[in-house]
């Protein structure tokens, strides 16, 4: 069998829409500081239809959010925007309609802290593998985040069980794996022209292996987390029974490769990829945040074993 | 001079009098207490506990008694640090001016400099900050291209330094500038000891990835020093800042400040709290983490027995620093598998939640102040192990290059 894992014109289209948008709006270190999810970016995804990509409105499938995904990551956009995926493979289409809108934002995870619960209008609940629609039982209580995200801490009264949420995770971890492989591809492409541009010792520094070879590490590791984003990508379009694990796979290899980026991405910046002006701190802080959402690493680790038979 | 036991005593009695009240102590993890207080709010807590040091007997201990010091023995020093270090002295502020200059103005300084500026630096009085990284030179130090031109019976700088630690607290600075202006690389720089408050200077604060602002970017435009401020013979420069460097990698590598990782019997706790003790992965890895905890100590004691025997900081500074990077990175990163979320996001008035991201968001920088791994590997292939140096490219205007 053949795997096409290139995206298709329209994805591309759909991914350079993205770029604009977020090059339009100014994503980046300024999102941070002022307002953690400036409106007119969130409802600018929602007209390009990102927001509701999965759910039976609005058409697409994973591919179409992996492609979505990396050009956001690439950018270190913010927003709640695996928990948007997720939460549009759970709810009802009329459940779905503000958040894919823009109108609404979805918190979703295990409680008690809960992801952009301080804005959420809708809170959905993932358990192992069951998710319910739920509800905060108090004002989430606001905790401060690396990231600047608007996390809360609150406990959650199930209002309605929203049954096997297998796939969904699936698809949110792909997000996840897709955002994490863009952001750490644009790490790798800025601290390599950065390489090229700095001189120090007479020379520009990508002349000194101390610095080119790690670079060249994390960029064998990123692309094979971005192949495998979307292949997982492909495996849930095409409802393969495989793609619970092909998903965790995905979001391992982003995970690890994402933090050794950031990490060389710094490394080779120096002091200036420090500062909170720098090209790398709000995408690296990103990262880490990120890398922990919806669902911690054992569980994904724990998928993998599984599909081996262990 | 005190006994050991003695001297061991009186630390012991010292810390366990004021600790309590001054809020020194360490949680039951051995975390010390947050570290969140405006900027003049830790600068007068430094120096309200080095007062205290001093009342008791207890500042400067090895330092001559002819410059404040209390003229006891390096290993008297090392008594109170192995005291001290049981306790979280809010004393990170005065490491580079009493870790790093004062050592230089020690070696370098005339009797006049080291008289008049010893005793309140050593005190705290006098805060210190140095002037070395440049936005053109950082790694490549030797690359400074701030002037100082000679000026009347003095001199005339310009130019900029950047990641200076401290310079919004400090009085004085210790610049290294290229005083002669056909010079290049290593030759032709002079260090120079820079009154902060004097025209033409003005500094910048740079806000890091932590949250916090405690370096700065200062810029110098035609400051006039005195004749008197050069320290150390003018054109040598470079030899009076490997005196600096050394000591920077040997302070930084033998002490732990607040921002490093959570020690390892922190980890397990947290590990045995959530349940994930019994995990053979994760007891390998708070293991691992144990073991690398002991070399990096043990190396930093070898430093510490080097000084005690009188041989001068050499590559085993760079060596400590290198191995303590590495542990907190290792650190970090098992934080993350054992807090998972809860490591990125905290209450804001907890301020021990806090510390698992201010440890996240710190790391990074581990590996690049104080001097980067790669230079630290390339002094310890050089140094340690006499392999060659990389190869030279020859530079711009220079046949053959002087590198």
């Amino acid at each position: 069998m053949s795997l096409d894992l290139s995206y298709r014109s329209e994805q591309e289209e759909l991914a350079r829409s993205v770029d604009g948008l977020c090059r339009r709006c100014g994503t980046g270190a300024g999102f941070t500081d002022s307002d953690p999810l400036p409106e007119q970016y969130w409802r600018g995804l929602a007209e390009l239809g990102v927001l509701g990509l999965g759910t039976a409105a609005g058409g697409g499938g994973a591919l179409e959010i992996a492609a979505c995904m990396e050009q956001l990551g690439a950018h270190g956009a913010p927003g709640p925007l695996v928990g948007t995926f997720t939460a549009g493979a759970l709810l009802d289409p009329s459940e779905m309609e503000p958040i894919s809108g823009g109108r609404q934002l979805a918190s979703v995870g295990q409680p008690p802290l809960l992801p952009w619960a301080a804005q959420a209008g809708v809170f959905v609940e993932i358990d192992s593998s069951e998710a319910w629609l739920s509800r905060p039982v108090s004002a989430p209580e606001p905790v401060d985040t690396t990231a600047g995200e608007p996390w809360g801490r609150t406990e959650l009264e199930r209002l309605r069980p929203l049954g096997d949420a297998t796939t969904a995770v699936a698809l949110g971890q792909t997000a996840a794996a897709a955002y994490l492989a863009g952001a750490a591809q644009n790490l790798v492409e800025i601290a390599s022209q950065y390489a090229k541009d700095r001189v120090q010792f007479n020379r520009p520094i990508a002349t000194f292996q101390a610095i080119s070879h790690p670079l060249a590490s994390c960029s064998v590791a990123v692309s094979a987390s971005r192949i495998l984003a979307r292949a997982a990508a492909c495996a849930l379009d095409n409802r393969d029974p495989d793609a619970p694990a092909a998903a965790a796979r995905a979001r391992l290899s982003a995970t690890a490769s994402a933090t050794a980026a950031a990490y060389q991405a710094h490394q080779t910046f120096g002091a200036i990829g420090f500062t909170i002006e720098g090209p790398v701190a709000h995408v690296s802080l990103r990262i880490r945040q990120l890398s922990l959402q919806p669902v911690p690493q054992a569980s994904a680790r724990a998928h993998v074993l599984e599909s081996l038979g262990i | 001079m005190p006994s050991d036991d003695d001297f061991r005593r009186r630390v012991r009695s010292f810390l366990a009098q004021h600790g309590p009240a001054e809020g020194w102590l360490r949680d039951e993890h051995g975390r010390p207490p947050p570290d969140d207080a405006p900027n003049e709010v830790r600068v007068a807590r430094a120096r309200r506990c080095l007062s205290l040091l001093f009342e008791a007997g207890l500042g400067a201990i090895s330092w001559p008694q002819r410059y404040g010091g209390q003229g006891l023995s390096n290993r008297h020093q090392v008594i109170f640090n192995e005291e001290a270090a049981g306790y979280a002295l809010p004393l990170d502020i005065f490491i580079i001016g009493v870790g790093m200059c004062a050592p230089t103005v020690l070696a370098h300084g005339t009797e006049q400099q080291r008289t008049r500026h010893l005793p309140p630096l050593l005190r705290g009085t006098e805060i210190w900050c140095q002037l070395f990284s440049e936005p053109q030179a950082g790694s490549d130090l030797a690359g400074v291209g701030c002037r100082a031109e000679p000026d009347g019976d003095g001199w005339s700088v310009s130019g900029q330094k950047v990641w200076t630690s401290g310079a919004h607290n400090a009085a004085y600075g210790m610049l290294l500038a290229r005083s002669d202006p056909g010079s290049s690389r290593h030759a032709g720089m002079t260090m120079f000891i820079v009154d902060m408050s004097l025209p033409g200077i003005e500094i910048r604060p740079l806000r890091q990835m932590s949250g916090v602002a405690r370096f700065n970017e200062v810029f110098f435009d035609s400051c006039r020093l005195d004749q008197d401020a050069a320290l150390g013979e003018v054109g040598q420069g470079w030899r009076t800042a490997i005196t600096t460097l050394m000591n920077e990698r040997v302070s930084i590598g033998t002490s732990n400040p607040a921002g490093y990782g959570h020690p390892a019997s922190v980890l397990a706790a947290e590990a045995r709290r959530r349940g994930r003790i019994d995990d053979p992965a994760m007891t390998d890895r708070i293991s691992q983490l144990i073991i690398r905890e002991r070399i990096t100590a043990l190396l930093g004691k070898r430093v510490t027995e080097a000084l005690l025997a009188g041989v001068q900081p050499g590559p085993e500074g760079s060596l400590a620093k290198l191995s303590g990077t590495q542990v907190s990175k290792e650190s970090a990163a098992l934080a993350l598998e054992i807090l998972g979320s809860e490591a990125v996001a905290w209450d804001a008035a907890d301020s021990l939640a806090a510390s698992w991201a201010t440890v996240q968001c710190s790391t990074p920088g581990l590996s690049i102040a104080g001097g980067t791994d790669e230079i630290m590997r390339n002094l310890l292939a050089e140094r340690i192990l006499g392999l060659p140096r990389e190869p030279k490219i020859a530079a711009r205007n220079e046949p053959g290059g002087n590198l």
